[in-house]
């Protein structure tokens, strides 16, 4: 959180806004969320509570929370993030975006006892108040923002999301002749996991010191989700009004962990062209036809489809199960229009039977910029298979 | 003295079997096929066997057999050659069904089985029809490199279960024109050494073994995976040091103990074969990282088309499903005493420093050891230990000591970093763990001249 005052911070945002319509833009972008419970339903018919983010207009009113958040994208030429947030769970929280300088206000409890211990890494928000985290310096790339308060219990639980700069139209980042950052389409893949034990026993009460589980050493995660759902109700987040992936596109290809373990996503029929790592371009692309995605861990990738078909991008660490069933986990399916693939190409035969058994996420969409503020506040619809809302 | 601490660390391998493997140009050993008017065929069957561990275990697999033979762990290794057409016919004799996919091969074509979720899938053995019970992949191999195959259908099982398998491609043309991993100078080598990495969870082959895997729908397998077994080539150590096909390893034909001479390139071709991440050391000297996912490291576009991005790296980090080559040298330089020893030889530098015949480093020619050694009697020796500090050299040992290294070389191990993957069942020591050992300049190629 910026060290200037929440008010200061919202005059700062309205002033950028105002001073862009006569100056070169340099404006604001703000967004607004409600951290509160939700039930997720996941494939097998388990209901899980979370906790997540819900999107919401500048009153804070807002639907049903998901997990992940919903994605934010920074437009290209706004230098600042704002993110408004109110607090309807029982427990503080905060948000941060690792990657993105912010000056921090760690809180800890303890500090008149001479115990620096940290509970937080930056200002919580107590429940049920509104609190507003800026980041004046916000660079281009792909980041997570998640909840910076007792993070191990917090971001497990589902307070994560996406958000993403450009640093032009159709350029993640800087334009380099070392490594080639242009796209024409993209996708953000978000990993994650669940471990219903646990989220259990936080929301019944039984988490914590001298409870029935006692800290997040006993994780076990037995969902593993890509974008809020393993295979097959798992779907890419597209930006809304995007046309379908076609052959030769260059797909940008946003791979973010919210995982506590390593992820090894895997494609099959290619190579990615991997250009960037934690929002940083990397010298010179690497070719790989998997990304190594530790814990936390923000990585872009360019694919280029050679023909028309599914793409398989599966977890290599084989996380494919979800609650021990097999054909599950963390494996999503790329659609790529175009021309028919090679008549006994089996893997784009399949993969088109397969994407109709897709479950559709119920989701909002569209693109607003909500009331008339500077920063665009984007929501990306879910597609079952290619298709995209608008 | 590294290599004498290493030595007494192999001090248990006593009543280890007998690891002699002839002393060759080594070459990675594996399948080339059967050639055919539409290209290279192999036939496989997937099928249930059982592999050995050193401490006394044995674990069911679902291994690919090849042709008649037994199934094996890892799945045979595919030696092709740039511009191949590859087809690969797998029956299934598994109780589930299975299928292949091929990271890395662009424009995999199936026929014949029924469509899985990666793949193509051949039937379970038990099904209806049994003609389903065959697919066949048929793809090119268009680029050189080091590359994995492993099973389509159910992964996190089936993989665990033994069904992955390494594939090298060579340079169109290789050998001529020099052994070359990319056919670029920069990735020429002498040796070349196959390391497939894997775990195994002794749990999950014990519920699939005695209760079927459908039984696995009651167990917590996959979320509390827990491995009790590391591998090289689908051996522990200290099997992972006998020959390549050594009998009593039916099913584990691949061995994994690299031989070597001073200032040899030696190609480490290192593939991630199962779901855990393994960091690989080498002892006794750093090695160059030319290539991952069978891509060279370096860039071919841009203004910097020749940048060289190669890495030294004493520990080879092996991702879940990543391939990479790696090229290491001994050469001790500037080690400070002279490899060969006391004994009559000669050392005349080229332009390097080294001898080009012996590979000695001249500037350390002549200098004597800088530690005496301890008396017998207060050693307890390993059976690649030869009772001499010093290359080419035996010593004398008590009676059944050594044995193990006839050529008088260095040993050096090579294991995982993690290194509580250096048992057997909680047994040390075994697992992930070979040995590098460095012979005197001539055991494997020309006889020295000295």
């Amino acid at each position: 959180m910026n060290t200037k005052t929440k008010r200061t911070a919202i005059l700062a945002a309205l002033v950028l806004g105002l001073l862009s319509s006569v100056a070169p833009p340099a404006n604001a972008a703000e967004a607004w969320l409600v951290a509160k419970p939700v039930a997720v339903t996941m494939p097998d018919g388990v209901q899980v509570t979370m906790w997540g983010f819900a999107e919401a207009d500048a009153s804070f009113a807002a639907g049903a929370a998901t997990v992940p958040g919903p994605r934010l994208t920074v437009p290209s030429g706004d230098t600042t993030l704002t993110i408004n947030v109110k607090n309807e769970l029982t427990v503080p929280i905060s948000i941060i975006i690792p990657g993105q300088a912010a000056t921090f206000t760690p809180v800890r409890p303890k500090a008149a006892q001479g115990d620096p211990t940290a509970t937080s890494f930056t200002t919580e928000t107590a429940p049920g108040a509104t609190g507003i985290y800026t980041w004046s310096n916000f660079r281009a790339g792909t980041f997570i923002y998640e909840s910076g308060s007792n993070i191990a219990v917090q971001v497990q639980m589902g307070l994560y999301g996406a958000v993403t700069k450009d640093a032009g139209a159709g350029q993640a980042y800087a334009a380099s002749p070392k490594v080639d950052t242009s796209f024409d389409k993209e996708v953000l893949l978000l990993y994650s996991e669940i471990d219903p034990a646990l989220h259990a026993a936080v929301t019944t009460g039984n988490y914590g010191p001298g409870k029935l589980v006692k800290s997040t050493f006993e994780y076990h995660p037995r969902y593993f989700l890509i974008n809020g759902q393993p295979y097959p109700a798992a779907a890419p987040i597209f930006p809304a009004g995007q046309a379908p992936i076609a052959a030769g596109n260059r797909v940008l290809v946003r791979f973010l962990s919210a995982s506590l373990r390593t992820h090894v996503p895997t494609v099959l029929g290619g190579y990615f062209s991997v250009v960037s790592e934690d929002g940083f371009a990397y010298p010179y692309a690497k070719e790989r036809y998997e990304v190594l995605l530790a814990a936390g861990k923000t990585t872009d990738a360019i694919y280029v489809p050679s023909a028309a078909g599914s793409i398989p991008i599966y977890d290599r660490r084989l996380f494919l199960s979800s609650n021990n069933a097999p054909k599950g986990g963390m494996l999503v399916k790329l659609d790529v229009a175009g021309p028919a693939p090679a008549p006994s190409d089996a893997s784009a035969k399949m993969g088109h039977a397969k994407a109709k058994g897709y479950k559709v996420i119920p989701k909002k969409t569209g693109t607003k910029a909500l009331k008339g503020k500077p920063g665009v506040f984007d929501l990306a619809p879910v597609s079952a298979k290619g298709t995209r809302a608008e | 003295m590294h290599k004498i601490i290493i030595i007494l660390t192999i001090a248990v391998l006593a009543a280890a079997p007998v690891f002699l493997p002839a002393p060759a140009a080594a070459s990675i050993v594996g399948l080339t096929g059967t050639p055919g008017p539409s290209g290279t065929t192999f036939s496989f069957t997937a099928e249930q066997d059982y592999v050995q561990t050193f401490e006394g275990g044995v674990l069911q697999i679902w291994g690919l057999a090849n042709g008649a033979g037994r199934p094996q762990y890892p799945a045979p290794t595919l030696i092709l050659y740039q511009g191949q057409t590859v087809s690969i016919t797998l029956t299934n004799q598994l109780p589930a069904n299975t299928s292949l996919v091929f990271p890395g091969m662009s424009n995999v074509q199936a026929s014949g089985g029924v469509p899985g979720i990666l793949a193509q899938e051949a039937e379970a053995a038990s099904a209806t029809a049994v003609t389903l019970n065959v697919v066949t992949y048929t793809f090119t191999a268009d680029r050189p490199g080091t590359y994995q195959y492993h099973s389509g259908t159910d992964p996190d099982l089936q993989v665990e279960m033994g069904l992955v398998g390494a594939i090298v491609v060579y340079p169109a043309g290789y050998p001529a024109g020099g052994m070359t991993a990319y056919g670029t100078p920069e990735t020429a080598f002498d040796r070349e050494y196959l390391f497939v990495i894997s775990e195994m969870d002794p749990y999950v082959h014990f519920v699939v073994e005695f209760l079927g895997a459908a039984a696995l729908a009651n167990y917590d397998y996959l979320a509390t995976y827990k491995p009790n077994y590391w591998f090289i080539n689908g051996r522990t150590a200290m099997d992972t040091m006998a020959a390549d096909n050594a009998g009593y390893l039916p099913t584990q034909p691949y061995g994994a103990l690299a031989l070597a001479e001073p200032g040899d390139r030696v190609l480490m071709r290192v593939v991630g074969g199962n779901r855990d991440l393994h960091p690989f050391h080498h002892h006794g000297a750093h090695s160059t990282t030319i290539a991952r996912d069978g891509r060279l490291l370096s860039t071919t576009t841009g203004p910097d088309s020749t940048a060289d991005l190669r890495q030294t790296q004493f520990t080879l980090q092996t991702a879940p499903g990543q391939t990479i080559d790696s090229i290491y040298k001994w050469t001790g330089e500037k080690l400070s005493w002279d490899i060969y020893g006391p004994g009559p030889h000669d050392c005349k530098p080229g332009a390097d420093g080294f001898d080009p015949t012996t590979r000695e480093y001249c500037a350390d020619h002549g200098k004597p050891l800088p530690v005496v050694l301890p008396e017998q009697k207060f050693l307890t020796n390993g059976g690649l230990y030869s009772g001499s500090p010093f290359l080419g050299s035996l010593g004398v040992l008590p009676p059944g000591e050594g044995g193990l290294n006839p050529w008088g070389g260095f040993s050096y191990m090579w294991h995982s970093h993690t290194e509580a993957e250096l048992v057997n069942f909680d047994l040390f020591p075994g697992g992930l763990m070979t040995m590098l050992v460095i012979v005197p300049r001539g055991t494997l190629d020309a006889p020295m001249a000295m």
